[in-house]
């Protein structure tokens, strides 16, 4: 395991396409935590948050095969798999509880135990994109959280917010546009 | 411009948050493979998309989730380096082979013995994912102090996996051998070589009906008739 530790994401990834139990392990001791936390954040219990984190990872353990690292981190190809099995998951619900989108009522409970210094500057980044969220027009916060967390179609969130389908759209792309001006540069990777 | 590139470029945003249905979202993908343009937008907006991910607030995932996950990918792990013999399960036709457990020596007995109260014990049963039981085997501490050796056993259909980890490294020519053993007779079943930490996994043929345990011993060459003494470093009651 110690060597496997020491690797970074794309070579333990490596290992993991080679059918090593042990990398896929070091791969979720890494990724399991912010991937529950998103699951958590979008499904709003724990129950349904672990079937999709597990749903998730056995999906790219099974597929693993076909993983190319050709684009973005390892931790950015987890969290859109995660993201997709949630919204799927999400979508299975015939009942769709508006507040789910919500983050009220989530407390945060962490944190890890040992601050590293990757661990340290995965929380400065945490910090730098709730920044940008905090800075978006009410407006287009709302529709970016509904769709983004709350696993809602462009049309169910104009039936919410009694706005029209076009408005959403163009409040979606305005507000991702201006999340990507205060993010800067420095790619969020 | 590609055509329909007016009413596809104010999708870019709901594409990236998941909010298109999916018969959308595959004609946004269609347009976006001709449209350089809808393409450069994509791939910068992606950045902030992708960000919202991070954004959450951190809570720390139940252990029970790590643990049914990994049972299940255990269970699933490729075999690797294990060569399979012709299989002939000792049902009725091996009358040639040893009288067995003659070389389990009372010294190796004893020397299992300190890791007995783990070893044998069921460790999971009935997991929701998988369905498989896992059994801890017994190492001989005196050659592997650091050995662990577990069976998992699937409930219905598939073959059962026997890990090992911390075990020897295996001198040139050698091998380790897996054997099935009823109680009086031992039949080799394939061999198997570990990595530089030890760890090798083995996929046990034809099931585990009639075999009673599951060993496995250091060999010169594979396909010999009888386990070569001091005897097995790990045994595994099924
Ligand atoms: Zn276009």
């Amino acid at each position: 395991m110690s060597r496997l530790t020491s690797l970074a994401d794309e070579e333990v990834m490596h290992a993991v396409q080679e059918g090593d139990a042990r990398a896929f392990e070091v791969l979720y001791d890494r990724h399991g935590g912010p991937s529950f936390s998103l699951a958590y954040r979008m499904a709003g219990n724990r129950v349904t948050a672990e079937d999709i984190v597990q749903d998730a990872f056995l999906s790219i353990w099974r597929s693993r095969e076909r993983y190319r690292g050709e684009r973005g981190s390892v931790r950015t190809w987890i969290l859109g798999i995660v993201h997709h099995r949630a919204i799927d998951a999400l979508r299975r619900n015939l009942v769709h509880d508006r507040r789910r989108a919500s983050s009220e009522g989530i407390e945060e409970r962490h944190e890890a135990r040992e601050l590293t210094d990757v661990e340290a500057a995965r929380r400065e980044e945490t910090r730098t994109v709730r920044a940008a969220l905090k800075e978006l027009p009410d407006d287009q916060l709302r529709v970016v959280e509904l769709a983004y967390y709350g696993g809602f179609t462009h049309t169910q969130i104009a039936d919410m917010l009694d706005a029209p389908v076009g408005t959403v759209k163009g409040r979606m792309r305005l507000g991702l546009a201006k999340m990507r001006r205060s993010l800067g540069e420095e790619a969020v990777a | 411009m590609p055509r329909g590139h007016e009413e596809h470029q104010d999708n870019v945003g709901a594409y990236l948050l998941g909010a298109l249905p999916e018969l959308e979202a595959t004609a946004f993908e269609k347009h976006v493979m001709g449209c350089a343009d809808c393409r450069d937008e994509l791939e910068r907006l992606r950045v902030s998309a992708d960000a919202l991910a991070r954004a959450v607030p951190q809570v720390v995932a139940p252990g029970s989730l790590k643990a049914s996950l990994m049972d299940a990918v255990r269970a699933e792990a490729p075999v690797t380096a294990v060569r399979r013999f012709p299989i002939r399960l000792p049902r009725i036709d091996l009358p040639r082979i040893r009288p067995a457990m003659a070389w389990v020596s009372a010294a190796f007995l004893l020397a299992v013995g300190v890791l007995a109260g783990y070893a044998g014990s069921v460790l999971t049963s009935e997991d929701d994912a998988g369905n498989v039981r896992t059994v801890a085997g017994q190492v001989d501490a005196a050659r592997s102090p650091n050995g662990t050796a577990t069976l998992v056993i699937p409930e219905g259909e598939g073959d059962a996996t026997l890990r090992v980890n911390g075990m020897p490294k295996l001198a040139k020519g050698y091998l380790y051998e897996v054997w099935y053993s009823n109680g009086s007779r031992n039949t080799p079943v394939g061999t198997f070589t570990v990595d530089a930490d030890g760890t090798g996994v083995a996929a046990l043929p034809e099931g585990l009906e009639g075999v009673e345990q599951v060993m496995v011993t250091r060999e010169r060459a594979p396909g010999v008739k009888a386990p070569s003494p001091p005897g097995p470093l790990v045994t595994v009651k099924t």
